[in-house]
């Protein structure tokens, strides 16, 4: 195609702006991605501060309870009484390609995010703040094939090494353990609350060398419609 | 004029089907398929606006990543074969979008390729589909013009 060398100067200066959004203002690109995403909730991050909504999802929100009910009765009485301070936030983008799975959240270094602490997405482990920038925090959730944490699984607590990826499953858990589909997996990480709930044990098998347990797991939750989360900082 | 705009929709249709098939657990790289179909079609500038239009939107942190520095350069890359290459340019250009998918697995997580080759055939499928859609209908209006 053959412009008009007036035409130039115009895509010149597009070139320019864009050049400068990229660098200086990517919130507005992260805009229009969301106006572009169907489904999204168009415009709810971009003016919503940290803590102001929560996403309605009542049937999630309900699996996720009655997982925590799980929990704490389970385990309630090993549980450490722990506070951790809570601060609400808003998904505004995700990686865009399948190398990983990572949100970013609209609470950053100015809100006293750090890195490494606990994302919850309605009670349930969803990630951990990988990086912090100045108003914004990337979190890594645990689809993400890097992700991996030592957990405990069911009322007997089994040690057994959470292993993140499109299809999380649990690994290095003893042969010898009582592993059943329908128990509970929490959080038995260094740097995150003890005992947060992270999914349920959906069907085991041994592991390709013999040697320990494999658990696969389902989650009440869909991480791609994941619009709200909570930092847990402090354990 | 015409082609340009036309080029802009695909692209909005291209950040369309990728955002919505990834809340589907599906991903398939349709702005890097309309990019390089962009390439073989356009001259250097349109491209590099088109490029930068889609960095702008598909760039998900405030940082840039190696990732998206990848992605630009086997965007420019595409441009340089369509320049010095002697194929046919739709054969070129569907020949680009693979080997171009192939070098950002490869550069960005190998380990991807092996573990989960599977995904990998899907996104080169959904990008041969798309990328020939756009050439085509793109290369279709650039004669009528």
């Amino acid at each position: 195609m053959t412009y008009r060398r007036s035409h130039r100067w115009i895509l010149g200066v597009l070139l320019v702006l864009l050049a400068g959004g990229i660098f200086f203002a990517p919130s507005y690109g992260w805009r229009i991605r969301q106006w572009l995403t169907p489904g999204s909730g168009v415009g709810e991050a971009s003016s919503a501060a940290p803590g102001d909504a929560l996403a309605p999802n009542l049937e999630a929100q309900n699996e996720a309870l009655e997982a925590q009910v799980a929990i704490y009765q389970t385990v309630e009485e090993q549980l450490p009484q722990a506070s951790p301070r809570m601060l609400r936030a808003m998904v505004y983008s995700r990686y865009p390609l399948n190398f990983k799975n990572e949100l970013l959240l609209d609470a950053g270094a100015d809100h006293g995010v750090t890195t490494g602490t606990a994302v919850l997405f309605q009670g349930m482990l969803i990630g951990r703040i990988a990086q912090v920038f100045a108003h914004e925090s990337l979190a890594e959730t645990i689809f993400d094939s890097g992700f991996t944490m030592p957990v405990r699984v069911g009322t007997s607590s089994y040690d057994g090494l959470f292993e993140g990826g499109s299809y999380p499953k649990i690994g290095s858990i003893a042969r010898t353990a009582g592993v059943a589909a329908g128990s509970i997996v929490y959080a038995a990480g260094p740097g995150m609350p003890y005992g947060l709930p992270v999914g349920q044990v959906s069907a085991t098998s041994t592991s390709a060398d013999s040697l320990f347990t494999e658990a696969t797991l389902v989650f009440p939750y869909d991480i791609n419609k994941v619009q709200t989360v909570v930092i847990a900082q402090g354990s | 004029m015409m082609r340009f705009i036309l080029a802009l929709l695909f692209l909005a249709l291209a950040f369309v089907l990728q955002f919505w098939f990834a809340t589907l657990g599906v991903f398939v790289n349709f702005v890097f398929a309309a990019l390089v179909a962009f390439a073989f079609l356009f001259d250097i500038w349109d491209v590099l606006f088109f490029l930068l239009a889609a960095i702008f939107i598909i760039n998900w942190q405030p940082a840039l990543s190696p990732e998206l520095l990848i992605f630009a350069a086997v965007t420019v890359a595409a441009y340089l074969a369509h320049r010095y290459s002697k194929w046919e340019p739709w054969a070129a250009s569907l020949a680009f979008i693979v080997l171009g998918l192939f070098t950002l697995y490869l550069a960005v997580a190998p380990r991807f390729l092996v573990a989960d080759f599977g995904s990998f055939v899907i996104d080169v499928a959904g990008c041969l589909m798309f990328g020939g859609i756009v050439f085509g209908v793109l290369n279709r209006r650039a004669h009528r013009d």
